[in-house]
């Protein structure tokens, strides 16, 4: 709901904008010394878990982030055991697990991260994902003879389905069309849910975006905890963010991964513990 | 023993010595009836013995047994001149007859030629609306803030946007009163034009410190706006056909000389001429707005009048039939002014007002209806009790009754439950005294208390956080239920205010002043420009009201025969309880708003000179305000001190009219401002396949968006016209002549190309991709016609 705020408004903005002139500007800035950015995904199903971790750029700067090569990184259970130490992979500049590994849903899990002298954890909960029924399809005239509205051309998935967690659930939808994800900052925008107006069941509940005949849609969803939807949320509400009168102060998003050696020194960037289950469907010519 | 000394000051000046009688009585146009605030009544051999007519056209004074010629004036009419035999308490009531439009006689100021120096009043500006109406306007829309924000103390969110900050202070610490009653966002067009119907206002005035105890509720500015009442002696119809609206406004005299009512009415059309645009996204857009206004009054004699008065207004946007949003005020004034004798003048008013906006989202199998509201219902007593010549004392009372609904969502789809927000109930109630106290010649205060009470309460239910920790759902122990009707939380407290005039001669005056005020109602918004979505919230359990303490000291002189006017202030405000967004936080939907927010303190500082000219072929004025504002609140930059984003250090106004002949005026005016202080980005990163800028979050607002600068010219030219009721005129208005591109925003995101609008799918092939600051910037050069007529 509070993410379509974000669509919302600049829609309205486009219709107000569409008078305005935009120019790239020369601005000098201040820049600070580089800082931590750390990006992870742990997954329950059976993979190798991967963590990126690199120093930030000068703003204007071109070139990718510079890896950090000398990081200790280690997966751990919620009684602190140690399940898995990672190794950097030069050759994706990633870190990584030697092998995959399958994690249990409802348990927590912690990971430590040595870097630059300081050691850093994050934890996080794998939720259990939502039971998905059905996902189907209905096209712009099938949609119309039902009375419901469109807005443009093209087929429209829905999904059938329940929740199986207590309380608020918070969700991001990954979708793949053609073997590419879907990821511009309107995507990222979309791919964030929440049940907060939801009940425990759900039925055509409409998945973001319109698509076209033949095309594949490779669809992930992912059970995430409250602190990684907020953290997607800020993060869009900073892309989002034109720095104007209408926008809040621009603030970083916030992480869940502590700075155990130096509180007030937190990296950017997060560490998602998830649930995964995926789904594809292909839109049928002539249907 | 303190009262005695009170009273004692309050008679010792008054004239006990001879037989005393009161001339009291109304002023009014004679061609509509119209009362004239502020006209004077003076005797004309001792014109320091008289009396300024109150916002209802009232005055009051006493007079000695004697023959006496009494002087009525008001700046624009010719003098009315009276002799009377006074033997008795008198009514005199005089009829101001408009001056003939000369040359050399054009005026713009609404009040007494030298009340700039000699009223205990400082820090308060009166617009007349023949002077708003000069100023060049964004498309033509003659907007009455954005005509104040050119005025010293009083600067902008940002270019176009009616949202004012006044001294420091933030848009809704501003009581703006449309006939008294509360207008909670006076925006049309998410804050690019007021709801202001220049035709239906009468006069404008604001208040920025010395407020009169008379008024609460806002820390930082009072803008009382009084409509016209309507001609009741003749017909009369006016309007006017602008670039993107149209307006039209009917007076009628129910009775004459006794009841008249207005009606105008403005709505734009900017959504024709959106179905010829080429993007569907905008030619299957709503965008309009419309104003209705209406005055109603009788005077029942000349010791009862009522007058009825309401305001409606909404704005509608939509896309196609994906979304509709709409918001609007709807305002509801009555009035009854009843004088018990010729020294207590008592308005009683009662108050309805009413804001509110909704969503509607029509998604298939996910869609939406959100409404959201405020209301309040006001009760006011005000009585003038003109005691004697040298102390007019106002007292009153007021109980205002809050109802907030933050959020009620509905919905048919299966898959959106129904979900509303805690409604909130708030009961606020003031008392006043003040007294008008002339000392001498030289001296002369204005001193009052106001006691203002709030009590928030039930039914509600409070969030019990573990004391001393965040308020955060971690930390919540317990929830303390509250029962229709049941106190949850009650606040109070004084608000002294005290002004101070020593004429240093009859041209020039020194003054100070000082005011408390408690502000029981805040809006939760981390952005800076006010938004229809902007939540109120009343003080609750967590949430204290903000206080506010304000002085000033001024220097006072007119020239050349009250021709020009010369005036430096200097100003120190202080706020407590100020609250502010903790990072990453949103109110839309939190029933917990206190998790939210964290509280601390602000302050603001500056001087204001201004050089004005109101009478001759030319005038208009110079403003000059230099100022800084600054807020220290836990949680936020460190809890270190930060510029408020609207601290602009440097602001200049010029704003000029000539009067070339009868028929052919320009206008004109050239703004500049230091660019507000923002926060820019520190370096960049990737995450998530994007480019996103970081910040340093232990500062905030410690760059400067590039400086603000802009001239807009306006010409009008009255046309011929066959018929002698038929008046006609054609005003152009140039906005920003020379295309200033002022940054409405500044952007930091990946281009594409070189070009900031490149849209890969669209344009074509992507040769190149760069972090890049873009900048938006909103009207370039604007030209606009608006036709104007009158029948009459």
């Amino acid at each position: 709901m509070r993410a379509n705020r974000n669509k919302i408004l600049s829609v309205l903005f486009a219709v107000l904008l569409n008078w305005s002139c935009q120019n790239i500007i020369d601005l000098d800035l201040e820049q600070s010394d580089t800082r931590l950015v750390i990006e992870g995904e742990i997954l329950d199903k059976n993979t190798i878990k991967r963590i990126r971790v690199s120093q930030s750029l000068n703003y204007y700067d071109t070139g990718r982030m510079n890896p950090v090569t000398d990081a200790d990184i280690s997966l751990l259970d919620e009684n602190d055991n140690l399940i898995s130490s990672f190794f950097y992979n030069t050759q994706d500049s990633i870190y990584q697990t030697p092998d995959s590994l399958t994690l249990d849903v409802g348990s927590a899990y912690k990971i430590q991260i040595e870097a630059n002298e300081e050691l850093l954890e994050a934890t996080g909960k794998i939720l259990e994902n939502p039971t998905v029924d059905s996902i189907y399809y209905l096209s712009d005239q099938e949609l119309m003879e039902l009375g419901q509205p469109v807005f443009e051309e093209g087929y429209f998935l829905f999904v059938n389905g329940k929740l199986n967690n207590e309380g608020v659930e918070y969700f991001k939808l990954d979708i793949s069309v053609n073997d590419t994800l879907q990821n511009s900052r309107d995507d990222i925008s979309n791919s964030i849910l929440t049940s907060e107006l939801f009940g425990k069941e759900f039925q055509g509940l409409p998945i973001p975006g319109s698509f076209e005949e033949e095309d594949e849609i490779f669809l992930e969803f992912y059970a995430i905890e409250e602190d990684v939807y907020q953290y997607y949320l800020e993060f869009t509400n900073l892309l989002f963010n034109d720095g104007g009168v209408f926008s809040a102060p621009p603030v970083n998003p916030s992480t869940n991964i502590n700075n155990l050696t130096n509180p007030e020194n937190k990296p950017l960037g997060f560490i998602q513990f998830s649930s995964v289950q995926t789904r594809s469907i292909m839109i049928k010519k002539g249907d | 023993m303190k009262f005695r000394i009170l009273i004692l000051i309050l008679f010792c000046t008054s004239q006990l010595h001879a037989q005393i009688y009161t001339i009291s009585g109304y002023v009014k146009d004679a061609r509509s009836g119209e009362v004239l605030i502020g006209a004077t009544v003076v005797d004309k051999n001792q014109p320091s013995i008289g009396m300024a007519a109150n916002i209802y056209g009232y005055y009051s004074f006493e007079l000695p047994k004697g023959e006496y010629t009494l002087k009525a004036s008001y700046v624009g009419y010719a003098i009315n001149e009276v002799t009377v035999n006074v033997t008795e308490d008198i009514s005199i009531n005089f009829s101001l007859e408009e001056e003939a439009s000369r040359l050399e006689e054009v005026v713009v100021s609404a009040t007494r030629s030298d009340e700039n120096v000699s009223s205990v009043k400082m820090s308060t500006e009166k617009l007349q609306i023949q002077r708003i109406k000069s100023i060049p306007a964004l498309l033509g829309e003659v907007d009455i803030i954005k005509s104040l924000q050119l005025l010293p103390g009083i600067s902008t969110s940002g270019e176009g946007t009616s949202g004012m900050f006044v001294r420091g202070g933030s848009a809704d610490q501003n009581l703006i009163l449309l006939d008294e009653a509360t207008i909670y966002n006076a925006s049309h067009l998410l804050g690019f034009f007021s709801v202001f119907n220049p035709d239906a206002i009468k006069n404008v005035e604001i208040y920025k410190g010395g407020i009169p105890a008379k008024y609460g509720g806002r820390i930082s500015s009072i803008l009382d706006i009084q409509m016209r009442e309507g001609n009741n002696q003749k017909l009369q119809a006016s309007g006017g056909i602008g670039s993107i609206s149209s307006r039209l406004t009917a007076e009628i005299p129910v009775v004459k000389d006794k009841s008249s009512l207005l009606l105008s009415g403005r709505r734009t059309y900017a959504d024709i001429f959106l179905n010829f645009h080429p993007d569907k996204d905008v030619s299957t857009s709503t965008l309009y707005f419309y104003d209705f206004n209406t005055k109603f009054n009788y005077r029942f004699s000349d010791k009862d009048k009522i007058f009825v008065s309401g305001y409606f207004g909404r704005d509608k946007l939509g896309l196609g039939d994906l979304f509709g949003f709409d918001w609007g005020n709807a305002t509801f004034s009555t009035r009854w002014n009843h004088l018990f004798n010729e020294k207590l003048f008592l308005n009683t008013t009662l108050l309805y007002s009413d804001f509110d906006y909704g969503f509607d989202i029509s998604s298939a199998g996910s869609g939406f209806n959100w409404n959201s509201g405020l209301k309040e219902y006001n009760l006011k007593l005000d009585f003038d009790y003109f005691l004697n010549n040298n102390n007019t004392l106002f007292f009153g009372a007021n109980v205002i009754n809050h109802v907030f609904a933050p959020a009620e969502i509905k919905s048919e789809d299966f898959n959106v439950q129904d979900f509303s927000l805690q409604n909130d109930y708030a009961l606020e109630t003031a008392l006043y005294v003040s007294n008008q106290h002339t000392i001498n010649d030289k001296l002369s205060l204005e001193y009052g208390v106001r006691y203002s009470s709030f009590a928030k309460i039930g039914p509600d239910s409070v969030s019990i956080y573990e004391e001393g920790l965040r308020k955060s759902a971690e930390n919540q122990i317990g929830t303390e239920v509250f029962d229709e009707g049941q106190l949850v939380q009650h606040y109070g407290g004084f608000e002294p205010r005290l002004g101070i005039r020593y004429m240093v001669n009859s041209k020039s005056s020194l003054k100070a002043s000082y005011n408390r005020m408690r502000q029981y109602l805040q809006v939760a918004t981390n952005a800076t420009a006010g938004f229809p979505t902007d939540r109120w919230i009343p003080a609750d359990y967590h949430i204290k009201p903000v206080i506010g303490d304000q002085v000033a000291v001024g220097y006072f002189r007119n020239l050349k025969d009250n021709a020009w006017e010369i005036s430096v202030e200097g100003y120190y405000k202080w706020l407590q309880n100020v609250v502010d967004f903790l990072p990453g936080e949103d109110v839309l939907l939190n029933d917990r708003i206190e998790t939210a927010v964290a509280d601390g303190i602000a302050w603001s500082y500056g001087a204001e000179f201004m050089l004005k000219k109101n009478i001759g072929k030319t005038t208009g004025w110079l403003s000059y305000t230099l100022s800084r504002t600054q807020r220290q609140i836990e949680g936020v930059a460190s809890g270190d001190p930060y510029l408020a984003r609207y601290d602009k250090p440097h602001d200049i106004s010029l704003v000029l009219s000539h009067k070339f002949s009868e028929r052919l005026s320009f206008s004109g005016n050239w703004i500049y401002a230091t660019g507000a202080a923002v926060s820019f980005p520190e370096g960049r990163y990737n995450m998530n396949g994007q480019s996103i800028p970081f910040y340093d979050d232990s500062k905030r607002n410690t760059s400067r968006m590039p400086d603000f600068h802009r001239m807009d010219l306006g010409l009008t030219y009255e046309l011929n016209s066959r018929w002698k009721h038929y008046n006609h005129e054609l005003t152009f208005s140039f906005y920003n002549v020379y295309n200033r591109q002022n940054p409405f925003s500044i952007e930091f995101r990946e281009v594409t190309n070189e070009n900031p609008r490149f849209d890969p799918v669209q344009d074509g092939p992507v040769t190149s991709t760069r972090p890049a600051a873009v900048r938006t910037s909103l009207f370039g050069i604007i030209p606009s016609v608006t036709y104007n007529f009158s029948f009459n």
